[in-house]
C-alpha cells in the first residue's frame, strides 16, 4: 500500500533520516515509535510527499511517489499533530474547500462531506464557527478533514502531544473505528503505551536511523529482557556493581529514581539484596513485564523520555 | 483550478468572516485620510487658492505706502490686514499670521529719491520661520507692488513733478558731472517731465484707486499681464482629499500584504500548510492562490477607500475611471506580491512583522502617501521613483484630481506589475519548502 525504500534526508551537514524503509500492508496499523527529533516527523514528510527525499524512494501502491502535484498523493490521507483548520470558518466550510483539494465537486463533495461530517459527530453543528468547538470536537474534525477523499492510508503525526484527555480520546475513538473499516494507518507517536495500544507493527526509530521493527509480540519476544524492576532509593547506589550482577541487563539512574532491566524476574531478588548490602535503603518498588520502553532502552541504553 | 478556486475563495471568506479586522481596514484610513486631506487643501478650488494670513504695518504713512498697502490687501494670494507694529509682531511671534510687512518712517521719501541716487528706503519683513514659503511669496508681492507705485509716484502727478524740480536741481548744482553728462541728464529728466504732463495725476490723487493705476498708466506699469490658471488637465484643481485617500488606502492596503505574510508563516507553524502541501497541488498554485486571493482582497479594499472619499467629499475620477481601476488592481497585485515576499524571506511571525511595518512605513512615507511627493526636494522626487508606492499614488492623483489621460494610468500600472513581477520572482526563488 505505502512503502518507503533507503530514505535519507540531511539539513545542512546534519543527518535527520539514515536509510530508513517502512512497509504499510492494508488494514495495517503501523507505529512509528521514537523520541523527539528521531526523525519521525521528517520521514512522514517525506511518505506525505512534502519533502523529497536526498536518497531513496516513497512508493504508494507500488508506484513512486514524484512531485507536488502527483495524483498518487490523494490515496494518502494526513492528519497532522496540530489543528490544521480554518477556526473562523464552520465545519462544512472547512471540509469543502479541503474536499476541493483533492478535485471533489458537486454531489460528490456534497455526500464525501456529509459522510465526514457524520463520522466526526458533528453534523448538527456543521454550520458552527469551528472556533466555538470544544477540543475534542475539532481533534475530530482534523481527522474527518483528512478522510474526504477516501484514502487507502492515513497518516497520524504525532496527533496526541499536547492535548487534552478528551482531545486524547477522541482520537483514540476515531482510531479505533478507522481500524475498524479496515484502513491501513500510520502512527507516529513517541509515547510507548500508544503504540502499544494502537498497532500491531512498530517501527523503533533514534537519531534517524531504525534500529528494529517488527510485529509487537516479536520485538517483545526477542528481547533479552524479560522484565524491569523500578525503585525509589536513598543514598547513592554502585551501579556498576549492579551491572555486574547475573541477570542484570541495563542500570539507569535518575535521581532517587533507579530502574534496572532483568533478564527474569527472579533476578530481581539478587538486586535488592546487593543494594542492601551497599547500604542503600529501598523506599519503594515496582516490577513490570518487559516493553517498548525496555526495549528501547536496551537497543539505545537511554530512556524513551530522554 | 478546483482546487484554485477553493483556496481563493477560503482566503477571501476568511477575509470577509474577520469583520473587525476590515472595518479598521476600511474605516481608519478614511478617517486618517479625511484630516490629512483637510490638512492638505481640503477639496480645493479653482478660483480661490489659499490666501496667506499678513499684516501690514504702515508706520510712513505715505500716499506711496498707502498706495502699495491697498495692493497688497487686494491680492487675492494674501489675507492682509494693517495693525500696529507690536501687535502684528506678537500674531506672528504666535503663528497667528505667517508674516508681517513694515514700511518704516520716511519709506515714501526715500524709496522715490532713491530711484534717481538717493539713499534706499527701508521695509522689514516679520516671519515664521515654519512656513519659509510665505517670505518668498511676500518677497516677490512686495517688489511687484512696491516698484510699480515708486514708478508711478516718481513719474507722474503732482508728486513727481516736484520729485523732478529736486532732481533737476541737484544735476544742475552738482560739481561731479561733466558738461556733456550733465546735459544728457537734463534732457532725459525733461523727457520725464514731459511724461509727467501728458499723464496727470492719476497716482498722485488721493482717492485714486491705486490697484487701477497701472491701466490709467500703461507705460508706469509691469511689462506683463500675468494669467493665472491651475495646472491640471481635468475640470478640478488640486484636491487635497483625494490625494489623502490615496496616500492612507496605499498604506493600509500595504498592512494587508504584510498580514498575507504573517498568515503564511502562521499557517506553516499551525500544520494548515502542510494539510495544504500534503493535496495534490503543484507549488504554484499553492502560491498562486494566495497571490490571486490578496490581489482580490487589496484592490477591492483599496476601491472602496476611494469610492468612499468621493461619496464624502466630492473628488471625481477626472481623467479615465478605467485607468484609475487599473491603477488600483496594479497595486493590489503588488500588495500581494510584497505579503508573499515577506512569507519567503520571514523566518518567523513575531520577527517578521516588525521589520515589515517598518518597510511599509518607509514606503509609504518616501511615495508621497503621507504629504504629496511635489513638495519633496528634487532630488527626492527623482530618488522616490524606485519605491513602488509612489507609482501607486501618482498613477491614482493622475486619475482623480490631475484628470491627465489614460496613457498615465497604463504607465503606472507597467511600473507597479513589474515591481510586482519582481517581488513574486523573488519569492518564489527564496521559499523555504522544507516541512
Amino acid at each position: 500500500m505505502l512503502s518507503a525504500e533507503g530514505l535519507c534526508k540531511s539539513f545542512g551537514a546534519r543527518k535527520v533520516v539514515d536509510n530508513v524503509s517502512v512497509q504499510l500492508k492494508p488494514g495495517q496499523t503501523l507505529g512509528l515509535l521514537g523520541p523527539n527529533g528521531a526523525g519521525k516527523s521528517t520521514t512522514v514528510a517525506m511518505l506525505c510527499g512534502l519533502l523529497p527525499p536526498d536518497a531513496g524512494r516513497v512508493l504508494v501502491a507500488g508506484e513512486p511517489l514524484a512531485g507536488d502535484a502527483d495524483p498518487r498523493k490523494r490515496r494518502i490521507g494526513l492528519v497532522p499533530q496540530e489543528l490544521a483548520l480554518y477556526e473562523p470558518l464552520s465545519a462544512r466550510a472547512n471540509l469543502e474547500t479541503f474536499a476541493s483539494l483533492y478535485g471533489l465537486s458537486g454531489t460528490t463533495r456534497r455526500e464525501r462531506v456529509d459522510a465526514a461530517l457524520a463520522l466526526a459527530g458533528l453534523t448538527d453543528r456543521a454550520g458552527d464557527v469551528v472556533a466555538t468547538y470544544s477540543g475534542g470536537m475539532k481533534r475530530r474534525l482534523n481527522i474527518a478533514c483528512a478522510l474526504l477523499h477516501e484514502p487507502d492510508v492515513l497518516i497520524f503525526d504525532e496527533p496526541t502531544v499536547g492535548v487534552d484527555p478528551q482531545s486524547r480520546n477522541a482520537i483514540f475513538d476515531a482510531l479505533t473505528l478507522l481500524q475498524k473499516q479496515g484502513r491501513a494507518l500510520l502512527y507516529t507517536t513517541h509515547y510507548m503505551e500508544e503504540a502499544e495500544r494502537l498497532c500491531d507493527r512498530i517501527v523503533i526509530m533514534d537519531q534517524g536511523r531504525v534500529l528494529a521493527a517488527d510485529r509487537l509480540e516479536a520485538l517483545l519476544a526477542g528481547m533479552k529482557m524479560a522484565a524491569m524492576l523500578e525503585l525509589r532509593i536513598s543514598g547513592e547506589p554502585d551501579v556498576a556493581a549492579l551491572r555486574a550482577l547475573p541477570g542484570v541487563l541495563s542500570v539507569e539512574q535518575e535521581a532517587e529514581r533507579l530502574t534496572l532491566g532483568l533478564a527474569h524476574l527472579d533476578d530481581a531478588a539478587a538486586a535488592l539484596l546487593a543494594l542492601k548490602a551497599q547500604g542503600v535503603a529501598v523506599q519503594q518498588f515496582s516490577t513490570a513485564r518487559a516493553s517498548l520502553e525496555g526495549l528501547f532502552l536496551e537497543l539505545t541504553g537511554r530512556s524513551l523520555r530522554d | 483550478m478546483t482546487a484554485l478556486l477553493a483556496l481563493v475563495k477560503v482566503q477571501i471568506q476568511l477575509y470577509l468572516r474577520n469583520r473587525r479586522a476590515m472595518l479598521i481596514n476600511v474605516l481608519v484610513p478614511i478617517l486618517i485620510a479625511s484630516f490629512f486631506g483637510s490638512l492638505f487643501g481640503g477639496g480645493g478650488s479653482k478660483d480661490a487658492p489659499l490666501a496667506l494670513p499678513v499684516a501690514l504695518v504702515d508706520e510712513d504713512n505715505s500716499e506711496l505706502t498707502q498706495h502699495i498697502v491697498k495692493l497688497l490687501t487686494a491680492d487675492t494670494a494674501l489675507k492682509a490686514q494693517t495693525l500696529p507694529h507690536a501687535e502684528a509682531e506678537a500674531l506672528v511671534r504666535k503663528g497667528k499670521l505667517k508674516a508681517a510687512v513694515v514700511f518704516t518712517k520716511g519709506f515714501g521719501d526715500q524709496a522715490s529719491q532713491a530711484m534717481f541716487g538717493g539713499e534706499k528706503a527701508k521695509v522689514a519683513i516679520l516671519y515664521d520661520p515654519s512656513d519659509s514659503m510665505a517670505l518668498g511669496l511676500l518677497r516677490g508681492l512686495l517688489a511687484q507692488y512696491t516698484m510699480q507705485e515708486v514708478m508711478t509716484n516718481s513719474f507722474t502727478g503732482d508728486s513727481g513733478q516736484k520729485r523732478m524740480d529736486e532732481v533737476m536741481a541737484r544735476v544742475e548744482g552738482s560739481k561731479n558731472l561733466a558738461p556733456d553728462q550733465r546735459d544728457t541728464l537734463k534732457n532725459l529728466y525733461s523727457s520725464v517731465r514731459k511724461i509727467q504732463q501728458d499723464f496727470p495725476a492719476a497716482a498722485s490723487s488721493p482717492s485714486s484707486d491705486p490697484t487701477q493705476s497701472a491701466a490709467k498708466n500703461p507705460m508706469m506699469s509691469p511689462p506683463y499681464v500675468l494669467e493665472e490658471k491651475g495646472l491640471v488637465s481635468g475640470t478640478q484643481g488640486y484636491n487635497g482629499y483625494a490625494h489623502s485617500f490615496a496616500g492612507m488606502g496605499a498604506q493600509f492596503v500595504l498592512f494587508m500584504g504584510v498580514e498575507l505574510g504573517m498568515a503564511i508563516l502562521l499557517a506553516r507553524r499551525t500544520g494548515l500548510w502542510a494539510r495544504l502541501r500534503a493535496a495534490p497541488l503543484s507549488r504554484m498554485n499553492l502560491l498562486a492562490s494566495y497571490l490571486v486571493s490578496t490581489t482580490i482582497i487589496a484592490s477591492c479594499v483599496m476601491g472602496v477607500i476611494m469610492a468612499a472619499g468621493m461619496l464624502i467629499f466630492g473628488f471625481r475620477a477626472s481623467g479615465s475611471l478605467v485607468g484609475l481601476v487599473l491603477v488600483i488592481a496594479a497595486y493590489g497585485f503588488f500588495t500581494a506580491a510584497f505579503g508573499l515576499f515577506l512569507a519567503a524571506l520571514g523566518r518567523s511571525p513575531e520577527a517578521t512583522r516588525g521589520l515589515s511595518v517598518m518597510a511599509v512605513l518607509m514606503m509609504v512615507m518616501l511615495g508621497g502617501a503621507w504629504v504629496p511627493s511635489f513638495i519633496f526636494p528634487a532630488w527626492l522626487q527623482d530618488v522616490t521613483l524606485v519605491v513602488p508606492v509612489r507609482w501607486a499614488i501618482d498613477g491614482i492623483d493622475a486619475m482623480t484630481w490631475r484628470g491627465l489621460d489614460f496613457g498615465v494610468a497604463a504607465t503606472a500600472t507597467a511600473v507597479l506589475s513589474a515591481f510586482a513581477v519582481g517581488f513574486a520572482a523573488v519569492a518564489w526563488w527564496r521559499f523555504d519548502w522544507r516541512e
